[in-house]
């Protein structure tokens, strides 16, 4: 059975252009991802970022000056995730073959939601990463929460 | 006493290993919640510096049976000890993955 996971931040200073999330797929798990959503409670009127989303694979360099994120299981008891998270990483990951798989933009007054259909979910196989990259700096630093649900698949 | 030793990979670590950026995290995140509190009229104390415990869990693979072990790691003096077991990129904090480890287990 698949495992649902979500790694979250919750009220994070964001004034970059960054990786708000990312996840790796390790040597033995591939995982597809379910639900990506932002918000934030600083910023009081309209602020449109650009976002995206991209698939890293080969020799890529994942991201840092963020954190290491714990997903967590979404079933009581469930083990630990096996794919790994970063967030708010402002040296933002590189290198290997970069695909982007989408782009959107984030009206940070309204906050944001991409909750794709399940045959429209985007699939990571072994030794890559997801990253839900932005793009757009905020004018001013913006208190940030953004998390990603995942389903390891294997 | 009778011991056996076990072979283990670490596949993954999850969890912030470095004290002061959690510690930063919690003392921005603490300052939201102050300007909520004043915002809302609330004459709340002004929280301490934090000193927040980590959250790092080891996820461990049994080389020879292929089982799986979760330690996790909630004390910072055990983080040290796993870094240097684990591997840690200091400049970039990342954890590393791919170390082999022993397991050892005795009766008590």
């Amino acid at each position: 059975m698949a495992r649902a996971y979500t790694v979250r931040t919750s009220n994070v200073s964001v004034s970059a252009v960054q990786d708000l999330i990312s996840i790796q797929t390790t040597s033995g798990m591939v995982c597809e991802i379910d639900e990506m959503s932002a918000g934030q409670v600083t910023a009081t009127t309209v602020g449109n970022l650009n976002c995206s989303f991209k698939r890293f694979s080969g020799a890529y360099s994942i991201g840092s000056g963020g954190t290491s994120a714990t997903p967590r299981p979404h079933l009581f008891g469930d083990s630990a995730a096996t794919c790994t998270a970063r967030a708010n990483d402002t040296t933002q990951t590189s290198g290997g073959t970069s695909v982007t798989l989408d782009s959107d933009v984030i009206n940070v007054v309204n906050g944001y939601v991409k909750l794709p259909a399940p045959e429209d979910r985007w699939s990571f196989t072994l030794s890559q990463a997801f990253v839900w990259s932005l793009d757009t700096a905020p004018t001013a630093a913006e208190a940030m929460s953004v998390k990603v649900t995942f389903r390891e698949t294997v | 006493m009778v011991k056996v030793d076990l072979e283990f990979t670490v596949i993954a670590i999850h969890g912030e290993g470095d004290r002061a950026t959690v510690n930063s995290l919690q003392k921005y995140r603490d300052g939201i919640e102050m300007v909520r509190q004043a915002q809302a009229g609330n004459d709340v104390p002004h929280p301490s510096v934090p000193d927040e415990p980590p959250e790092v869990t080891i996820l461990l693979r049994d080389d020879l049976h292929h089982s799986r072990m979760e330690i996790p790691v909630r004390d910072w003096e055990t983080v040290e000890k796993w870094k240097k077991i684990a591997g840690w990129d200091a400049d970039k904090r990342h954890w590393q993955h791919g170390a082999k480890v022993k397991v050892t287990v005795s009766g008590v």
